[in-house]
């Protein structure tokens, strides 16, 4: 390749990463991709490369010399010597671009038969930090009791009014009267007796994606809602299921198919099978609903 | 259920974290090359390390702390070094060993192994890590620097201490028998030019060798199933050994999550947890690319495979003791 083609190809490359990052940032679309500490970098990153493509086009023509030329072509430049070949702006502009329009933001059924399921909290690195101040909180405060009890006399109601504010909020009901809760929350809960003792019996509310249960299924009215957990990108992302069991005269939905966004709303229950605790919500009501705003579980 | 199952989507959602995720450090890297171009005289860290090559080897494998780089942004830094005239064994041993010693990767593994004895799994990790380099560093010694490098990384640039910023010749120039250049010295804005320049052009060289290297991470990361193909492994320490570590070179993941991954593997023993946290930042598919950039294809090769037999073979050696 020409001198000259080089010159444009090298900020047109990097106006082009720029960009990408830029538009993937901008648009939202990085929420699929990164755990939220690292976004900030990617707008950081896209400033930068489009700010040194504007850079190098603006100095294409005062070009910095040296006694022995060109200081890019200068024989210790240590310039790799791909960058004159047609296979490097083949390798660096198209699969970026490809993958970038052609990509949907969010992973299929097979990288769940290729990751298998987290089934244990214990399997899922850093989940036990983000509970600790809850359940000390909660073995602080003694079991809540979320039904008003009987006051007597001698003490007062034991209740949300007796937690941690960060506490009561996170066994806060919504409108509709169910706790909002994650899958994360669940899986937690059920190897955690301090934790789980609030979340029995209620009413919550759950998002997820929906996939049938083929284990832990001998009646064969469970299904999976499923989240993805993600550490640090994408690609590490762990899949991460609760059961949930439908009623016996209960349908699921003709829309509800693999991997589709679900929303459930049932009772939650902590039966022990094979030996463990495990977390069952027993559904009241099940629908095809929109993703959320942030789809991996971090 | 097949033990191979290709989706582009996934496939291209997993390339593009990976890319996403490494883009700023290897910025990072590149710019810290670029103004180690521009600023840093000759010779200066030829100067600075002991002269005893051993204590510098020693040195090499401690900088991390204090100059830490992941190992896609290392590799840029290396190369400039190099060229800047660092001696050849304790750039091998910083390589090696700054993706892993570094404040950074010792709060993730310490985060990681919560629960598992995280203080004794990093001090095996750090401890491995740092021998390991410095065993390298200390062959690299022996070897022809003629055997290992580039041939444009041979020679340190002292030609370029003098560069002048001019109107470039029309195209019918002969860019390679230009006269010697007679402009002005730059000054300080325009080296700052010079630094971003160098570093954009660092930037593209690498991104090259991580394009490669992610799609490959991606195709294995989102098209092998694990449960068919590693969990079985997991019974013998030999199998569960070098089968981490086969898995570490093939998803590459970065050294400040791969502690994350590794404490995930419940079923293997701890000394093929650490022997998959100590290879991944050294050698993996993303890094046997990059690493062009600087070695012989033949070095390349020959220190993945000593990598991968050292590290596993010392791993198992520390099982008797490991927790």
């Amino acid at each position: 390749m020409s001198k000259k083609f080089i010159s444009f190809i090298a900020p047109a490359t990097l106006l082009q990463w720029g960009g990408i990052l830029l538009y993937f940032y901008l648009s939202g679309r990085i929420t699929s991709f990164l755990h939220p500490v690292f976004r900030p970098q990617v707008l950081i990153a896209g400033v930068v490369l489009t700010a040194c493509g504007i850079l190098l086009l603006l100095t294409r023509n005062r070009i910095a010399l040296c006694e022995c030329g060109p200081v890019e072509d200068c024989p210790d430049a240590g310039r790799s010597p791909l960058i004159s070949s047609w296979l490097f702006p083949v390798i660096l502009l198209l699969p970026l671009v490809v993958a970038a329009f052609f990509t949907t933001d969010q992973f299929g059924a097979n990288i769940i038969a290729t990751r298998g399921y987290a089934e244990s909290a214990s399997a899922l690195p850093g989940l036990a930090d983000r509970y600790e101040k809850k359940v000390k909180a909660l073995a602080k405060a003694a079991l809540p009791v979320l039904e008003p009890a009987l006051p007597d006399e001698n003490s007062p109601a034991a209740g949300p009014s007796m937690m941690d504010p960060a506490v009561a909020d996170f066994f806060k009901p919504n409108a509709e009267g169910n706790i909002p809760v994650n899958v994360a929350d669940l899986l937690y809960a059920a190897e955690e007796p301090t934790l789980r003792t609030p979340f029995e019996g209620q009413s919550a509310e759950i998002i997820g994606q929906y996939m049938p249960a083929k284990v832990g299924n001998p009646l064969g009215n469970r299904f999976k809602i499923v989240r993805l957990f993600m550490v640090c990108c994408a690609s590490d992302a762990q899949p991460v299921s609760l059961l949930v069991e439908r009623g016996a005269d209960q349908e699921l939905p003709g829309n509800v198919t693999e991997m589709v966004w679900t929303k459930v709303i049932g009772e939650v229950t902590f039966p022990i099978e094979n030996g463990r605790t495990v977390a069952v919500i027993r559904a009241k009501k099940i629908e095809v609903t929109q993703p959320p705003e942030e789809s991996m579980l971090y | 259920m097949t033990w191979f199952s290709f989706q582009f989507n996934d496939f291209s959602l997993s390339f593009l974290s990976i890319v996403f995720e490494a883009v700023p450090y290897l910025i990072l890297g590149t710019l810290i090359s670029g103004f180690i171009d521009a600023f840093l005289p000759s010779k200066a860290l030829e100067r600075w390390l002991p002269k005893n090559p051993a204590l510098a080897i020693l040195i090499g494998g401690l900088l991390g702390f204090f100059l830490p780089m992941c190992e896609c942004g290392v590799i840029p830094v290396i190369r400039r070094m190099l060229r800047k005239g660092m001696p050849l064994a304790p750039a091998v041993t910083y390589l090696l060993a700054s993706p892993i010693i570094n404040p950074v990767v010792a709060l993730s593994t310490y985060s990681a192994f919560r629960g598992q004895d995280p203080a004794t799994v990093l001090a095996f990790r750090f401890c491995l890590a740092f021998v390991i380099a410095c065993v390298v560093g200390a062959i690299v010694l022996r070897l022809r620097k003629e055997t290992i490098l580039l041939p444009a990384l041979l020679a340190p640039t002292g030609r370029r201490q003098n560069v002048f910023l001019q109107p470039a010749p029309d195209d019918s120039a002969d860019l390679e028998n230009l006269p010697v250049a007679t402009g002005k010295k730059l000054p300080l804005s325009g080296k700052l030019i010079a630094a971003l320049r160098t570093a954009s052009f660092d930037f593209l060289d690498v991104a090259f060798y991580l394009v490669i290297g992610a799609a490959l991470a991606a195709l294995f990361n989102t098209s092998i199933n694990r449960e068919m193909v590693i969990l079985p492994l997991a019974q013998n320490i030999w199998l569960a050994t070098f089968s981490l570590q086969g898995l570490a070179m093939l998803i590459s993941l970065c050294s400040t999550s791969d502690a994350f991954i590794a404490a995930n593997f419940v079923a293997f023993p701890l000394s093929a947890k650490l022997a998959f946290m100590v290879l991944g930042p050294m050698m993996d598919v993303k890094l046997f690319f990059m690493y062009g950039l600087v070695f012989k294809k033949k070095f390349t090769v020959l220190l993945a495979l000593g990598l991968f037999a050292g590290i596993g073979f010392l791993c198992i050696f520390l099982v008797p003791f490991l927790p």
